[in-house]
């Protein structure tokens, strides 16, 4: 088999950040400690940089009418619209996390290198698993992904808590990654093919093996992605990861991850899942349900905001999976399938900075070499950086889902997609959580505003790159919710192509 | 009418834009942002008086429209503003009592200020707005200034008072935006006046079960703002806790938007249902005149009599609105205009007398009138305008609710006009336990009358109040046509009343 060029163009952007994390990791090796975190913080923004030049480049190539999907390698990847969009969703979160983790990572000189290293590789994954068109490709993107992030969340050697987390995100995740390679299996079993749309076909054409086999297939492989994106019953890893992995990784998990598992998600859906409506769209109904009411209610009874935003977090898979959830109607039109998939993907976008922005809140606002993690450390920020408080009470109201931030107008697309698929249950269950989520995000408001800072409490250690990473986020929050018309348009692009 | 200048957008997006500039200053720049807010404010009020006059009172539907594309959607959002009657009273209510809350604030911080200017942009925005969607985040935007203003800087249980103001709001709001959603989707358009004037055959939204549920969101949504009785309970503590600007918008404007979502949105958007739910709301009203008065009757909290009177006066209000004749919601607006005034300016009064002694009980004082004369005329004034004496602008409103009820309600209108008596009997005890009698606490004997600075706020208001009082057509010749439009609309859909 010979590479042609356009097989290398269709995973460019992933490729730059493969080939930036392996001189990020051997860099760490010569380069002197004092001069690592900046020499590798510089690679990282290099190979970042060049893959949003990248996708900017495809996305400024793309007429009206004329999509840009890019195959390569023998149609297993596959760089379209939705790709695209995805890509430029994980580098926003990746790009961001960089910055921010230069204040988390001053302690840790030894493990800068991989650390980078690290984040870039998961990075890549994502990016090829939005973009992969076969199951091996996928799975294997899949894996690159879950073991670079299962070595991030135990970067704290010497914390307990960080390594139970690893261990607990290492032992989960193999688990998921069987039931994905067992799904995959009877699928292959059932249709005696690979490729993603070739599936499809075969089920459509009805050529495929026994429908129970196909059926299980797809359930597995759905309970697989689950896990990964913490899906209730399968979520139970979420809270403690999060918890104990440095809050950095924590916030480029919670969303990068989501992006890339859910980019896939619609991906199968709307091609090879689509004549299977009926199976998965009843289970992600009831999961969906069931993410919305315990996430929302797990979540009111923390005192910890790490672990307070590990369940919003939840919640938040409930908000997307209900969205995802309305395509399932056999009847569906084009446009109503657009209309949930874009409202997903475009939920996914504005996630990723209100809460990449509250865990960069959490960095700034930490004192001594702690995170803000106790609500008691939140107590009276807003007499001293009340900016700082403003754009964190932005990020609350904005994952409450009040106006006029974008968390608000992305929710109203996807209730707006709910309404049109008839999914009232989801609607209202919908609202009615969102509803109850104010009352934990506000708690963190009136610890912030109402109550006096405590006696003796060691000063907040607001660092530069934190504060950097929650104003950008905040003004992104804001901006996204004012004038969504750019990326809504985007979004509704990605979707499109993939109906086709 | 095509206006040249956007006039409404200026009167809206005026105050937030100045507490955006003002948001920078220090603490020792508090006489730059009050008097720079004054001026903001008065500004609006100017533009506002000029809308008022430019207004052709003999027009039907909306004047000072402006119109643009907001988010393009399949069903677009628009940002359409303009005024009717009903609209325009009340942005003038709203632009008169902005500077007197300001003028009455003038010993607050920075924050304090600059919450209330955006808060008055919130309300205006939501009175003008006539875009669904663009009301929804005008209604929700406003909520977070107030939920600050009481929560940070309210009495003792601020905290408890402003969590539950703010989560009693949002679980109705959320049921109207899916409500909203609905609607939008099924009439392919948010534009209010669309959705107003649906014709009565063929092109209403859903059927009549749907239209009564869809009736019901909306009607939560306002009843609990009203606030309605059984839906009142956030009400004292918000108005007790808050401090006196936030009382003073609070009652003055903030349930306005309740009785104005009735008029506005749920009547005519669902005028059979709304015939439907006549009898319940009715019922509700009535249970709230008589609750309020009783409960107002046995407070020994000056601030808390108040609110529980508020209870009552805006059942007065929806009586009216729910009478199904001319004079009975022409009533239920003046209504509106008047407790705006009159609540409002109680809370100014009862604000100065706890600043000067800290004490708000009725106990607390006696035989006031010796010691403040001045003090005790003004609230003389007041308190005769909110029972409702001829003459002042109370009794216009009271006496065309109670006429034009009594015509469809006669037994209902019955228990009301108890009311009347009940509202004398609980203001003219509280003055006669404040104000004659011997002077009970000595310590009292020191308290200065009002000064220049508090006759500054009080003597505009009441002006107006002796004004509409007289003139009381001031406001009702330019209520009148959209007063018609919405009872006729409500009356097309009413069933035969038996002979009565």
């Amino acid at each position: 088999m010979t590479i042609h060029l356009t097989d290398l163009q269709a995973m460019l952007p992933a490729l730059a950040l493969i080939v930036g994390a392996f001189i990020v990791v051997a860099a760490g090796t010569v380069v002197r400690p004092e001069k690592r975190q900046g020499v590798s913080e510089f690679l990282c923004y290099f190979s970042l940089a060049f893959a949003l030049a990248t996708v900017f480049l495809r996305l400024a190539h793309r007429g009206d009418d004329r999509p840009v999907a890019l195959e390569g390698f023998n149609g297993s990847v596959r760089l379209d619209d939705l790709a695209l969009f995805m890509t430029l969703t994980v580098i926003a979160a990746t790009g961001l996390t960089v910055v921010l983790s230069a204040d988390t990572m001053k302690g840790l000189e030894s493990a800068q290198g991989e650390y980078y290293g690290l984040l870039l590789l998961a990075a890549a994954g994502m990016m090829v698993l939005v973009e992969a068109m076969e199951l091996i490709t996928f799975f294997i993107a899949l894996e690159v992904l879950s073991l670079a992030l299962y070595a991030l969340s135990g970067l704290l050697r010497r914390d307990a808590r960080s390594n139970e987390a690893a261990i607990k995100y290492f032992v989960m995740g193999a688990f998921a990654s069987g039931f994905v390679l067992y799904g995959m299996a009877l699928l292959y079993g059932a249709t005696g093919t690979i490729s993603i749309p070739q599936i499809g076909a075969q089920i459509a054409a009805g050529a495929a093996g026994p429908k129970s086999l196909v059926t299980l297939g797809f359930v597995l492989f759905a309970i697989g992605l689950a896990f990964k994106v913490g899906v209730v019953p399968f979520h139970q890893w979420v809270p403690d990861v999060y918890e104990g992995a440095p809050t950095s990784v924590t916030a480029f998990m919670s969303v990068a991850v989501k992006a890339a598992g859910f980019g896939v998600l619609l991906r199968l859906l709307l091609t090879a899942g689509r004549p299977e409506a009926e199976t998965w769209g009843t289970l992600l109904w009831a999961l969906s349900i069931l993410t919305l009411v315990v996430g929302n209610l797990l979540a009111i009874g923390q005192s910890n905001v790490k672990r307070m935003l590990a369940y919003s977090s939840i919640a938040h898979t409930g908000y997307i999976l209900a969205g995802v959830t309305s395509l399932r109607g056999a009847g569906a039109s084009v446009a109503q399938m657009q209309e949930a998939g874009a409202a997903a993907i475009y939920y996914l976008f504005v996630y990723t900075f209100m809460t990449l922005g509250a865990f960069a809140f959490l960095i700034y606002a930490g004192r001594g070499d702690k995170d803000a993690e106790e609500i008691g450390d939140f107590a009276g920020l807003a007499k001293r950086k009340p900016w700082a408080a403003m754009a964190m009470t932005v990020f609350m109201v904005s994952l409450a889902g009040i106006p006029p931030t974008a968390g608000f107008f992305g929710k109203f697309l996807l209730f707006k997609a709910m309404v049109s698929a008839e999914e009232y249950t989801l609607v209202i269950v919908g609202v009615l959580s969102s509803a109850v989520s104010l009352y934990y995000y506000l708690r963190v408001v009136v610890y912030m505003y109402m109550k006096p800072e405590g006696e003796g409490a060691e000063a907040p250690r607001l660092g530069f790159n934190s504060a950097l990473v929650v104003f950008a986020c905040a003004l992104f929050t804001l901006a996204l919710g004012l004038l969504p018309a750019k990326y809504l348009s985007l979004s509704y692009q990605s979707i499109h192509s993939l109906l086709r | 009418m095509a206006e040249s200048v956007p006039v409404l957008t200026l009167i809206t997006f005026l105050p937030a834009a100045a507490g955006l500039l003002l948001s920078p200053l220090k603490a020792e720049k508090g006489a730059i942002v009050r008097w720079a807010a004054l001026g903001v404010s008065l500004v609006v009020l100017g533009l506002s008086a000029w809308v008022w006059a430019r207004f052709d009172p003999g027009a039907w539907g909306v004047q000072f429209r402006e119109n643009a594309t907001w988010i393009p959607l399949s069903v677009p959002i628009h940002y359409t503003m303009g005024l009717d009657g009903i609209s325009l009273a009340l942005v003038a209510l709203t632009a008169f009592l902005m500077p007197l809350a300001i003028r009455a604030s003038w010993h607050q911080s920075n924050g304090f200020i600059i919450a209330l200017l955006f808060l008055e942009s919130g309300m205006m925005g939501a009175f003008c707005a006539l875009d669904l969607f663009l009301f929804y985040v005008f209604w929700e935007a406003m909520l977070i200034p107030m939920y600050l203003l009481i929560g940070i800087w309210g009495g003792p249980r601020r905290i408890y008072a402003s969590v539950k103001f703010i989560l009693y709001t949002i679980v109705g709001s959320v049921l109207m935006l899916a409500a909203i959603i609905y609607c939008g989707m099924q009439e392919r358009t948010f534009d209010v006046m669309d959705l107003a004037n649906q014709l009565p055959d063929s092109r209403t939204i859903g059927d009549p079960g749907t239209r009564h549920l869809l009736f019901l969101a909306f009607a939560v949504s306002f009843a609990i703002k009203v606030p309605l009785f059984p839906f009142h309970t956030w009400l004292p503590d918000a108005h007790v806790e808050a401090p006196t600007a936030g009382s003073v918008i609070l009652a003055g404007v903030l349930l306005k938007m309740g009785t104005y979502g009735f008029i506005r949105f749920a009547i005519p958007f669902f005028p059979d249902a709304a015939n439907y739910f006549t009898p319940l709301i009715v019922a509700l009203s009535v249970i709230g005149i008589i609750y309020g008065s009783l409960m107002a009757m046995a407070q020994s909290d000056i601030k808390k009599l108040v609110a529980y009177s508020s209870v009552a006066h805006l059942g007065f209000c929806m009586l009216g609105l729910f009478s199904g004749t001319v004079q009975g919601v022409q009533g239920g607006v003046l209504q509106m205009i008047n407790h705006g005034l009159s609540t409002g300016a109680l809370f100014l009064l009862v604000g100065i007398i706890y600043e000067k002694t800290h004490r708000r009980g009725v106990d607390d004082f006696g035989g006031m009138a010796k010691i403040t004369p001045v003090y005790a005329v003004l609230f003389m004034i007041v308190t005769l305008s909110s029972i409702g004496l001829p003459g002042l602008n109370g009794f216009v409103g009271e006496f065309l609710i109670l006429l034009g009820s009594f015509q469809n309600h006669p037994y209902a209108t019955g228990f009301a006009s108890l009311g009347v008596v009940l509202g004398a009997v609980y203001m003219l005890k509280l003055y006669r336990d404040v104000f004659f009698g011997p002077v009970t606490r000595p310590e009292r004997e020191k308290v200065e009358d009002v000064g220049k600075g508090e006759l500054s706020y009080l003597i505009p208001v009441i002006a107006l109040i002796f004004l509409l009082g007289i003139l009381p057509g001031l406001v009702t010749t330019r209520t009148e046509k959209a007063v018609e439009s919405v009872t006729e609309r409500y009356n097309q859909f009413s069933t035969p009343r038996g002979a009565k």
